[in-house]
Order: structure tokens, then C-alpha cells, then sequence
């Protein structure tokens, strides 16, 4: 019995004291501010008229919440359009990545083939260069393809990208070679093989590479900044920033702007994030 | 005379510098059940998957009752593989697993009623009816691999290829699975190749038994014929258990040999006068006796396994002896005990290894 005691008194507790629970919360709150304030500092200029913003001391919410830069953003900017060009330039992406990406990498980690590993470093080699010093020969190449200026202008420089193929190859890769033999045996041709089994069993993987996919779409600037010049093609990263002109910087407007586009996104991610934390879980307890 | 359901004729495979299958030249007969027997990496599996067609020889050419198949894609040989991990479609249920051979070669196109009736059949045939609705996670591990059964099943193949299908089974179930496949094997009566390092399995299942080392068949024959007259000392150990025992002695000439000091009569020759011979002692064949070939020594080890005892007899030999004992009351630690052995279960080896 005094054995028993003693051997509970050594023994190594595994449930968090109140300290600790105090002090992961207040780490947890700390950080969740930190991400908030931006968000609702944005949201609290966005209803406030040009007079008010610049009060003094500041006012989180306004005496009278001022909506007139959301009409003004509606009505007198190409807002609306920005946004359907950025959806359907995502989406294309976004369907294009998914098929294109998910057979290099079905070939990458099941095929074999001559010129498999050149092939694969030449890939790894690309994700190495960086955007921005890809931006001019980009340029040059798009305008000797007559593309500026067109909605291919970014739809196709974003699917040679080639770091989704890596993603997926390694959700392919860790299925067994066995399930593809199989298959082959009962008489599934490549194509079916891809279709019927791999596209299925790595659905987590794509819902994520879709993801990622469409959200680098969402917020790039540089690449569509430099390929669009006309207001109607633009997308949403762009034709806000067009909003601040060079004397003038209607931050309310801008504001709103900016508060409205995070919309579809956070919507879109909430709408697939169980997808999304599966994914994360099942890599993290994967033996 | 009918052809052989699969043929082997001088094949070889290479992974570089890698033999894995050297000079295979092997025939397996209509309705024949036949087990590839080996340690791991002798190249069994490798034999299997030449045949299945995942993958291709480096030279020789494999026939299918009589067709040759080598460039035929894996599912224009009619061959019916069952894995060792199952591989069955994880996001599939037992019915669409069981069917989807059936719709891979679009059955479902022509005649959906009967793809239903072959997956009602194929299922019975294995008694998992009533399982269909599920998905393979919520099965056991019998189960999927009586579903992994009914899908090589359903399409009716000429050959079965079992790649160590029960081996991820625990023991009892490898039991009951075991003589569920000896039946339905009876059943189809088709020819199947059944890989195994498991020399229980070979033993109890196959007509005949190829035992394999490095790529290289050692023997082919009924597996009484490889317990009783294995052809060189790989097969004497690898088959049988508790393992045969191995002393080093020398010929007398005629049918004798010497071992340290004992004298011991055998039903085969053993060479001239003088060579070093090996000399096969198969711990199941003693008689706990003092008659012919006795061996004196003292119990230095008992080992209670059930059914019988593994006895260790210390005899002034280089290794220690094992003999098997059905009744150990009279056998102590440390007590005197003779063992004999009938003159045809002494087996000679000559210096390569190989049977004399």
C-alpha cells in the first residue's frame, strides 16, 4: 500500500494545471487579437464618412455608421466586375491545376517512364526560381504570344507552377503500388486507374491544393498589375489598389473594398475546412 | 496430352546488378495447386508478378495455357491475383469491389443483371453475402480477405496467383482461412500459384511445393518428397520443424559415415572412403531408443510446446542435437537418453550440400 502510494506520487501527471490552462489561453487570446484588430479596424473605416476617420482620439464605432462608401464602391467603381474576373480566372485556375497537376503526379510517383527523374528535378527546379524574377521574361513571352491584356494572360503562367504536382505526388506516392496492380489485373485501363481509384482516395489532397490554389489566385497583385492594363479584365487585388489615386487616398473606400473581398474567401474556406483540418490531422498522426 | 496451365521456359529477372529470378524453367499443371516456398527475397513474389504481367521478364517467355503472354498487358492473361495487403478499394463497397473487374471490362454495359448475379455468386462462394454493403475498413481481416477472394473470383480467370494471402492473419484465422482455400481451390479447380515463406502453409496445402533460394529453384516435388529426400541441405533446413540437425562427418564408403565417434548406417550411398560428408538428422524421425544409429548424449534442454517436447542432447559433437519427444516424463534435464534413427532417415549431404 505504502509502495503504491509513493509510486503515485512519482508518477508523471499528464493533465494540465490551472497555470498552464491560464497561460495557453492567454497566449491563444494575445495571438487571436493580434489577427483581429486589422480586420475590424478595416471594418470600422469602412463605415465612417472622410470627416470622422481622422477624429481625434480615434473612434472605434462610429455616433453614425456612414454607408455611402459602399454605394459609392458599387455604383461608381468596376467593383463587381473585379470581383466576377477574379472568380472566373480563379476557377479556371484553380480546374485546370487540379486535372493537370494530379496526373503529372500520378506519373511522377506510379509510372515509370524514361526521363522520369529529369523530369522531376526540372520540376523542382522551377518551384526553386522565384515569382518576381520570372515577372519580365514572363512579360516577354505573353506579349510575343499576343496574350497581353487577355484573361489567358494570367490564366496560363499560373499552371506551370509546379508545386501542386509535388503536393499530390506525395498523397499518391503513400498509396500502396498494390491497389494500382490490382486494378490493372482486373482490367482498368491508365485512365480509369486515375479516375476511378487515385482521384478518390486522395480527394483530401486536392480539396487542398484547391485550396491554396485559388486563395494565391485570389490575392495576387504583381503578375496581374503587370499583364492587365484594361479596368474591365482586372482582378481585385489590382483594381483596389487603382482606387488610391496620387493626390487623394479615400481610405473609407478603399476600406469597404477591402472588407467586401475577404468576404468569399473566408466563405470558401469555411465551406471547405473540414476537408482542410482532416487533411492537417491525418498527416499529423500518420505513423 | 493437355497444356500446362502456366509454363515458365528459361526466365530470368535483373534489377541491375540484382538476380531475382535465375533460369526459371517451371510448369504448372491444369487444376494443380502449386506453392512457391522460400525465405524472404528469394525471388517467389517476383515469379508471381512475372506471370500477372506487373512486371516483365529480362529474358525467357512465360506461356497461359499455351498462349505466350509476355507482351499481353496484365489483364488480357486472364490471371487472377490476390495480395498480401488485399489491395482492395478503400472507398469502394465489398459489392463494387467485388464487381468492379466485371465493370473495368465493361460487363456493366452489356448485362447489368448479370454482373449482380456473378457478385451474388462470387460472394457466396467466399460466405461473405452478407457483408456486401460495407466498406473493407469494417471488415476484419478474414473478411477482406475472403472480398479480395471473391473479386479474383468473379471474373472467372483461367490462373489464381495468391501472393502470401494470409499472412497478415493471426494464427487461429490463418488456420480456418487456410482450409477455406484448400476447399474452394477443390471448388473452381483451377490452377493457382500460392507464394509462402510459411513452410506449415506449403506443406499442408500444395500438390506440389517449388522451393526457392536467391532467385534459384533448390527443389520441385509433392511435399513428401521434399521432407523426405530434400536434394540439398538449404531445402533439409528451410522444410521441417524444428530444423533438421546438421553434423559434419566423413564417408566409410558404401552406405556409411562417421560422426566423432559414432558410426552411422544410411539407405543412400555416400561416396568414396574418406570425403567430408554432412549428415541430416530431422529431430521428428528419432526413436527414443537404444537400436540402430543410437545417439548417446545428456539432456541439456527441454522445451514443452503441447503436443510434444523439443529435447536438446548434448553429445560431444560440435553443435548440440534436437530431437522431438511425444512423451518427455522419462527424458530429465541432466540425465543420460539415447536417441535412434532408421537407416532411410539419415540424409548425407556431400561437401556442396548437395543430396548423395
Amino acid at each position: 500500500m505504502w509502495r503504491l502510494a509513493r509510486r503515485k506520487r512519482n508518477a508523471v501527471s499528464l493533465k494540465p494545471t490551472l497555470p498552464m490552462v491560464t497561460m495557453s489561453y492567454g497566449v491563444l487570446m494575445l495571438a487571436a487579437v493580434i489577427s483581429i484588430v486589422p480586420f475590424l479596424y478595416i471594418l470600422s473605416t469602412s463605415v465612417k464618412d472622410t470627416n470622422s476617420l481622422f477624429s481625434y482620439p480615434p473612434e472605434w464605432i462610429p455616433d453614425e455608421l456612414f454607408w455611402g462608401n459602399y454605394a459609392k464602391l458599387l455604383q461608381e467603381t468596376s467593383f463587381l466586375n473585379w470581383t466576377l474576373n477574379t472568380f472566373m480566372i480563379g476557377l479556371a485556375i484553380t480546374v485546370l491545376k487540379l486535372v493537370i497537376d494530379a496526373m503529372a503526379a500520378y506519373s511522377l510517383a506510379k509510372l515509370q517512364f524514361a526521363g522520369k527523374r529529369f523530369v522531376s528535378a526540372t520540376l523542382l527546379l522551377a518551384v526553386a526560381i522565384p515569382v518576381a524574377a520570372l515577372i519580365i521574361p514572363l512579360f516577354f513571352l505573353v506579349r510575343s504570344m499576343g496574350l497581353l491584356n487577355t484573361y489567358w494572360a494570367l490564366i496560363l503562367p499560373a499552371l506551370a507552377n509546379p508545386l501542386g504536382i509535388f503536393l499530390l505526388r506525395s498523397f499518391i506516392v503513400s498509396l500502396p503500388d498494390d491497389l494500382i496492380h490490382s486494378a490493372r489485373l482486373d482490367g482498368a485501363g491508365e485512365l480509369r486507374i486515375f479516375a476511378q481509384i487515385i482521384l478518390p482516395l486522395i480527394s483530401s489532397g486536392l480539396v487542398v491544393h484547391a485550396i491554396f490554389t485559388f486563395m494565391l489566385q485570389y490575392t495576387n497583385f504583381l503578375w496581374p498589375l503587370v499583364a492587365i492594363q484594361s479596368d474591365s479584365r482586372q482582378v481585385l487585388t489590382v483594381g483596389i489598389s487603382s482606387l488610391k489615386s496620387n493626390f487623394v487616398v479615400d481610405w473609407g473606400l478603399i476600406s469597404a473594398a477591402s472588407l467586401l473581398a475577404t468576404i468569399p474567401i473566408t466563405l470558401l474556406f469555411l465551406a471547405l475546412q473540414r476537408f482542410f483540418l482532416a487533411q492537417s490531422l491525418s498527416s499529423a498522426l500518420k505513423g | 496430352m493437355a497444356s500446362a496451365a502456366v509454363e515458365y521456359r528459361s526466365v530470368n529477372k535483373v534489377y541491375g546488378d540484382f538476380v531475382a529470378v535465375h533460369n526459371l524453367d517451371l510448369s504448372i499443371l491444369q487444376r494443380e495447386f502449386l506453392v512457391l516456398l522460400g525465405p524472404s527475397g528469394c525471388g517467389k513474389s517476383t515469379i508471381l508478378k512475372l506471370l500477372a504481367g506487373i512486371e516483365d521478364p529480362t529474358a525467357g517467355e512465360i506461356f497461359v495455357n499455351g498462349n505466350l503472354v509476355n507482351y499481353l498487358l496484365p489483364r488480357d492473361r486472364n490471371v487472377a491475383m490476390v495480395f498480401q495487403n488485399y489491395a482492395l478499394y478503400p472507398h469502394m463497397s465489398v459489392a463494387e469491389n467485388i464487381a468492379y473487374p466485371l465493370k473495368a471490362r465493361k460487363w456493366a454495359a452489356r448485362d447489368r443483371t448479370s454482373v449482380r448475379d456473378k457478385v451474388l455468386q462470387a460472394a457466396k462462394l467466399v460466405e461473405i453475402s452478407d457483408q456486401l454493403g460495407k466498406l473493407p475498413e469494417a471488415l476484419s481481416g478474414g473478411q477482406r480477405q475472403r472480398v479480395a477472394l471473391a473479386r479474383a473470383l468473379v471474373r472467372d480467370p483461367e490462373v489464381f496467383a495468391m501472393d502470401e494471402p494470409l499472412s497478415n492473419l493471426d494464427a487461429q484465422l490463418r488456420d480456418t482461412m487456410r482450409q477455406h482455400l484448400i476447399a474452394l481451390h477443390r471448388r473452381v479447380g483451377k490452377a493457382t500459384i500460392y507464394v509462402t515463406h510459411d513452410q506449415h502453409e506449403a506443406m499442408t496445402m500444395a500438390d506440389r511445393v517449388v522451393v526457392l533460394k536467391d532467385g534459384v529453384v533448390q527443389q520441385i516435388g509433392t511435399p513428401a518428397e521434399v521432407y523426405n529426400a530434400p536434394t540439398n541441405t538449404f531445402v533439409a533446413g528451410f522444410v521441417g520443424h524444428p530444423r533438421m540437425n546438421f553434423v559434419p562427418g566423413i564417408s566409410l564408403g558404401g552406405r556409411s559415415v562417421r560422426v566423432g565417434k559414432l558410426d552411422l548406417q544410411s539407405s543412400c550411398g555416400t561416396g568414396p572412403e574418406g570425403e567430408p560428408v554432412m549428415v541430416g538428422l530431422r529431430p521428428t524421425d528419432a526413436k527414443f531408443e537404444a537400436s540402430l544409429n543410437c545417439i548417446r548424449g545428456t539432456v541439456s534442454a527441454s522445451e514443452f510446446t503441447g503436443a510434444d517436447t523439443i529435447v536438446t542432447l548434448s553429445t560431444g559433437l560440435s553443435e548440440d542435437l534436437r530431437f522431438r519427444l511425444i512423451d518427455s516424463s522419462s527424458c530429465d534435464l541432466g540425465q543420460p537418453a539415447a536417441f535412434s534413427y532408421a537407416a532411410e532417415h539419415v540424409h548425407v549431404f556431400d561437401k556442396g550440400g548437395q543430396r548423395m
